[in-house]
């Protein structure tokens, strides 16, 4: 599992966002703080 | 989560939520799940557990993530990793007071203690305080 101060792997993958196909790359994040939050399953509680 | 959000872009936050499931499915789950409804922020998807695999949260007995929280600093250094048993949901509340300690300390330099919620100071960080605390 990643740790802190590891470097977090980048990725560039599909993702919905407000109505859109979208691709969402990590690394176009790197001025930002990010939270990424893993989930097992839509229409699971998250 | 959806109802925090506000909290997080007051803090400059990017949120991604990603899961193994498809994008369609992301689709219809935030058009009628009552609470995707609300989601701001993207939900990612991760089909290929490539990502999964390369954070270390899959299970790869049932093909998805464990429910688990990282927080990355800009520059890309991962801060804070976390892992949830998948019979218990997140406490956002505690994820936020991270990022706002992690501000706290990048701004002012001093040591984050334990309970430390904003507003209140933190401790000088300094081998010669060490045991006065």
């Amino acid at each position: 599992m990643i740790k802190p101060t590891m470097l977090a792997p980048d990725f560039s993958t599909d993702a919905y966002f407000l109505g859109n196909r979208i691709t969402i790359t990590l690394s176009s994040y790197r001025k930002d703080w990010v939270v990424l939050f893993f989930y097992a399953s839509d229409f699971t509680f998250v | 989560m959806a109802a925090h959000h506000h909290l997080f872009e007051q803090l400059g936050v990017k949120v991604l939520a990603i899961s193994t499931d498809s994008v369609f499915s992301h689709k219809i789950f935030a058009e009628v799940s009552p609470s995707a409804r609300s989601v701001q922020y993207p939900l990612l998807s991760d089909r290929t557990h490539r990502i999964s695999l390369d954070y270390g949260v899959l299970r790869e007995e049932s093909g998805v993530a464990f429910r688990a929280t990282f927080i990355v600093a800009p520059g890309g250094e991962v801060k804070y990793s976390c892992l949830y048993p998948p019979e218990v949901g997140r406490n956002v509340g505690e994820i936020i007071r991270v990022i706002q300690g992690l501000q706290y300390e990048e701004a002012t330099g001093f040591g984050v203690q334990a309970g430390w919620c904003p507003g209140q100071q933190g401790i000088i960080k300094d081998f010669s305080r060490v045991g006065k605390i």
